[in-house]
């Protein structure tokens, strides 16, 4: 059964939308799909949650958006990573995998 | 936060933009989804139903964006101002209240600061003020004195150069870009289009305008080429202020090359001087500069420019790019001998040459300038300050209680506002809202009331003919002033309400109406500090009024009653300076005849005007005497003149009558007669000077003529005609019988018939001096009065307010104990003791502050002590009633509370 956004770990949304734009840029419908189908359809996140995330990320400076086509040939707003928003990535990473790591130990030695 | 925050501007003024934006955005969104459940399989209908229905509660989301955007903050702000403004509205008393303290304490305080900024910080309205700088004498010759507070003091400096030292000066130093001086300034007969009028002038070296890099706003600014000694082939010229270009010229071009007359001498008007440029003494405005050359046509009785010890010439300089203060004085040090030598009066003997080259130049930055206005003024305006910085506080305090007590009151408003979820941060907002309008409104109406403020002030501190012109126009700091007060107002009227209003608990306000008692001891300290503040004042009031009233009746030696001094300006009215002993003498005797007059002489100054003459004497038979002890005030007169201003003649006689011309004769006061020689019996017709020249002919009562608050100088009183050319402005001293106006429409027609033309005539008399001589004081003991009134009244009213919320909060208790017995009687008085208590405790902490601050009132009390027991026991009375007339209210209610009405409530 899919996980719903509201299951996960705070600050966990933040991790998966950037971490769904590292390589390039795309649109929100994208980066949903993106992270259902990267966790191998374990997340679903729902448009109430992802699209604040992604104007709130914007705000934070870590997103940066623009119009563009996609592939239907319709107009598409596409997010990208900022240099500050590529740092925020690669803090969030180690943070997350040391705290993976913790609860694995922990989880694992009971 | 920088880049979100303009994100967030931007999204507040493209917010229709904004909409569009997430509009498209979602519709893509559904669009993609759309395609992808109809490539599953679904129908495309039923296909946008489930990818609408998955979108969830849409409009909540979009409004969470939305509002990412945008500034819900500032967007709530309008809808909490407008609800302010609202309240403040309905409230009306309390809103008019509030904005009157605050407006009255602003006011004082902005009229008070802006006096000080424009008499003592504003710096120069010139080119680079640091630049400029004052040059004084100092290492005076010990022989060197100045008459202050009664007694011959040696000063540190003198702050005028003759002629000599500054073209020496001018011509040898290397550490100035330019110098000039002016020979001061006052009031002078000023003829436009044949019209008299009085007018500040300023007699100022060519240089001026060019060193301080003015330049004119019409015609030009008068340069070296104008100012030359003896006279200029083109006649003199003249600049004139932007007032008087306003005044009489309507700022017409033809103004320009106007001929106007100054004391009699003709002067073209070349140009007019920036509208911010009033002259270089701040509290003065001069109104026309002439250059320092014309000097000698205006007062022809002085060798300005020969002179050697005719020291008149303010000087100031302005300093090298680059040169320090401190380079300057040791260049002035190293060429200080080489001036003086070239300065020096070669006819004096050795020992005084040797002092007299002895002397220094003092350099002191004078970027604010410096003027006596300053110096009479500027000790009482900083009391001034103090005090009104109390007034404010005293305001801001009650306006604190006042907001304590609405918050208070509407706590059960509160209480539903939180309850329905508001948030804490949005309460104390709306509480800092409201205070911030009424400090704002307070605020502006005080800089109304400040600009009203300042011209009383003005017109009160002017002494006599010379009047106080302070700038005052706004400028930086000003504003700073006032941003200053207004946030301070802000924070201290606002937060402790702000605060006392967020943490209401809605339980137990709408459980029962009580609570909110917290803030009580706070505000029981603001009302001990009022009326602390209340007595400081009232007790300084109170001291200044005794004082002054102690002055104006002291006694000064002249019997006041039916006598005048009237000063005609017989030069302008056409006299000429040659025919002036010829028209003394016959004015004199023409005068006497008159029958309402009784007696009248000429003096050469009226008491207590200022302008002292000092000498020190030698007495060949006392060498024992220092020379401070040989220093007098000497005083020209007439024969006649003890009779007329009434001061007794003890022994001897009178001056011979001016026809006589005698010289040689001189009179002395008690004081110098028996300091010479043991009394004044003996002193008649012994001898004084260097060469015994004078001869003592009588002795006369002592008389003040400095300052009502020192003793009488010893004074030596010689005839008038001893100097070679007559002073020109002589006062006519009249005693007479009958009424004044009689008396002064006699004069005039004396006046009329010996010069061809009315002249221009001060009248003064003794008391009018006095109390002219006392503005200082005068000014200082009404604004201390008026401030200590205002603090009385809010303070009174505040203990008033506050013992009333008391009672409301105890109407529950004060019911059960009515009912179980307590009479009302006895409930009054607890009401009462609890008041009184308070300003008890108040006027304890204020009369510590006060033994603190006892000696900031030391220079302007006479006669007086500041401990003065009756003074404090007496504010302190009248504290105490003004309490107890404030309990009366809050007692009253407290004791009619009904039990049963009471019980039914709960």
């Amino acid at each position: 059964m899919a996980l719903r956004d509201n299951e996960l770990l705070p600050g966990t949304l933040d991790l998966l939308i950037l971490q769904s734009v590292e390589n390039g840029p795309a649109h929100g419908y994208a980066i949903m799909e993106a992270i259902w189908s990267r966790s191998g359809e374990l997340f679903r996140v729902e448009e109430g949650a992802l699209y604040p995330a992604l104007h709130r990320l914007q705000l934070k400076g870590w997103l940066a958006a623009e119009w563009g086509a996609s592939e239907a040939n319709r107009k598409a707003k596409y997010y990208r990573l900022t240099p500050a928003g590529r740092r925020q990535l690669r803090e969030e990473r180690q943070r997350w995998s040391r705290l993976a790591l913790g609860m694995s130990r922990i989880l694992e030695s009971s | 936060m920088i880049p979100s925050l303009l994100l967030r501007l931007r999204g507040l003024v493209h917010r229709r933009r904004l909409d569009a934006d997430l509009e498209a955005e979602l519709a893509h969104h559904l669009a993609m989804k759309e395609r992808a459940l109809s490539q599953e399989g679904l129908a495309p209908a039923a296909a946008a139903s489930a990818g609408r229905r998955a979108f969830g509660n849409t409009a909540l989301w979009q409004e969470n964006i939305r509002d990412l955007w945008r500034f819900r903050y500032l967007e709530s702000l309008w809808s909490d101002l407008a609800y302010a403004l609202r309240l403040l509205r309905k409230d009306k008393g309390f809103t008019l209240v509030a904005i009157f303290t605050l407006a009255l304490g602003v006011g004082a305080n902005t009229a008070i600061f802006s006096l000080l900024n424009g008499l003592i910080w504003r710096p120069l309205p010139v080119d680079h003020p640091e630049q400029i700088i004052r040059l004084a004498l100092t290492n005076l010759p010990p022989t060197y004195r100045e008459w202050v507070n009664g007694r011959p003091v040696r000063p540190a400096e003198r702050p005028t150069l003759s002629y000599p030292m500054y073209t020496a000066l001018e011509k040898r130093q290397q550490v100035f870009a330019g110098m000039f001086a002016g020979a001061g300034g006052g009031l002078m007969q000023l003829d436009v289009n044949a019209i008299s009028h009085r007018a500040y002038v300023t007699i100022t070296t060519g240089s001026t305008f060019p060193v301080l890099g003015l330049r004119a706003q019409a015609g030009r600014l008068f340069g070296e080429a104008d100012d030359v000694v003896g006279a200029p082939r083109s006649g003199w010229v003249a600049v004139i202020s932007d007032r008087l270009w306003t005044k009489f010229f309507a700022r017409s071009s033809a103004a320009i090359g106007a001929q106007i007359t100054i004391e009699r001498v003709p002067f073209t008007i070349v140009g007019v001087a920036p509208a911010s440029f009033r002259g270089v003494s701040p509290g003065t405005e001069t109104e026309v500069w002439v250059p320092l050359g014309a000097i000698q046509s205006i007062y022809p009785n002085s060798n300005w420019f020969t002179g050697r010890s005719t020291t008149f010439l303010q000087t100031m300089a302005r300093l090298r790019d680059g040169v320090t203060v401190e380079q300057a004085r040791r260049h002035l040090d190293s060429i200080a001998p080489a001036i003086f030598e070239e300065a020096k009066y070669p006819e004096s003997r050795a020992q005084e040459q040797r002092s007299f080259l002895a002397m220094k130049f003092a350099a002191e930055p004078a970027a604010a300038g410096r003027s006596w206005v300053a110096l009479s003024y500027g000790q009482s305006l900083r009391i001034l300050l103090a005090a009104v910085a109390t007034v404010l506080l005293i305001a801001v305090t009650n306006l604190t209680n006042l907001f304590l007590a609405r918050s208070t009151a509407r706590r059960f408003e509160i209480a539903v506002r939180i309850s329905l979820g508001a948030p804490a941060a949005r309460i104390r907002r709306q509480f800092l809202l409201e205070s911030g309008i009424l400090a704002l409104a307070g605020t502006a109406a005080g800089a109304l009331a400040a600009n009203w403020l300042v011209s009383a002030l003005q017109a009160a501190a002017s002494r006599g003919e010379s009047s106080i012109r302070i700038d005052t126009s706004l400028d930086w700091r000003m504003l700073a002033f006032l941003a200053g007060i207004l946030l301070a107002v802000v924070l201290l009227a606002g937060l402790a309400p702000a605060w006392a209003a967020a943490r209401v608990l809605p339980h137990t306000v709408l459980k029962a109406h009580s609570g909110g008692s917290r803030w009580l001891g706070f505000r029981r300290g603001l009302i001990v500090m009022q009326t602390a503040f209340s007595i400081l004042l009232l007790g300084g009031a109170g001291l200044m009024f005794t004082s002054l009233r102690g002055l104006l009746s002291a006694p000064t030696g002249f019997l006041t009653e039916n006598s005048v001094f009237v000063l005609p300006d017989l030069i302008n009215a056409g006299i000429r300076r040659e025919q002036l002993p010829g028209t003394y003498t016959r004015l004199l005797s023409a005068t006497r005849q008159r029958p309402n007059i009784v007696a009248a002489a000429w003096s050469v100054m009226l008491p207590f005007s200022g302008g002292l003459i000092t000498s020190t004497l030698r007495v060949k038979t006392r060498s024992d005497l220092s020379p401070d002890q040989r220093t007098l005030f000497l005083h020209q007169v007439s024969d006649g003149y003890f009779a007329a201003a009434g001061v007794p003649l003890l022994a001897g006689r009178d001056l011979p009558p001016a026809e006589s011309r005698r010289r040689g004769v001189c009179l002395l006061s008690e004081t110098a007669a028996r300091r010479f020689f043991g009394s004044p019996q003996e002193a008649i017709g012994r001898q004084l000077g260097d060469k015994d020249e004078l001869q003592v002919i009588g002795v006369v009562a002592e008389a003040k003529y400095q300052n009502v608050r020192e003793p009488a100088p010893p004074t030596l009183y010689l005839p008038y005609w001893t100097r070679t050319v007559p002073p020109a402005g002589m006062n006519l001293v009249v005693r007479y019988r009958g009424p004044q106006e009689a008396v002064l429409s006699t004069l005039q027609s004396l006046f009329l018939k010996e010069a061809g033309r009315l002249p221009y005539m001060q009248i003064h008399t003794i008391r009018g001096a006095i109390e002219d001589s006392l503005g200082s004081e005068r000014l200082l003991t009404w604004l201390l009065g008026g401030f200590a009134g205002f603090a009385l009244l809010i303070s009174v009213t505040g203990l008033a307010g506050l013992l009333s919320y008391m009672v409301e909060q105890r109407r529950k208790d004060l019911g059960i104990r009515l009912a179980l017995g307590a009479t009302p009687r006895r409930i009054r008085r607890e009401v009462r003791v609890q008041g009184l208590s308070l300003a008890a405790t108040g006027l304890a902490c204020g009369i510590f502050l006060s033994y603190l601050l006892r000696r900031s009132l030391d220079a302007y009390l006479f006669g007086i002590a500041v401990t003065n027991p009756a003074i404090w026991l007496g504010g302190i009375a009248a504290l105490l009633a003004a309490a107890l007339a404030a309990t009366a209210i809050p007692a009253a209610r407290a004791a009619r509370v009904d039990p049963l009405a009471m019980l039914r409530d709960q």
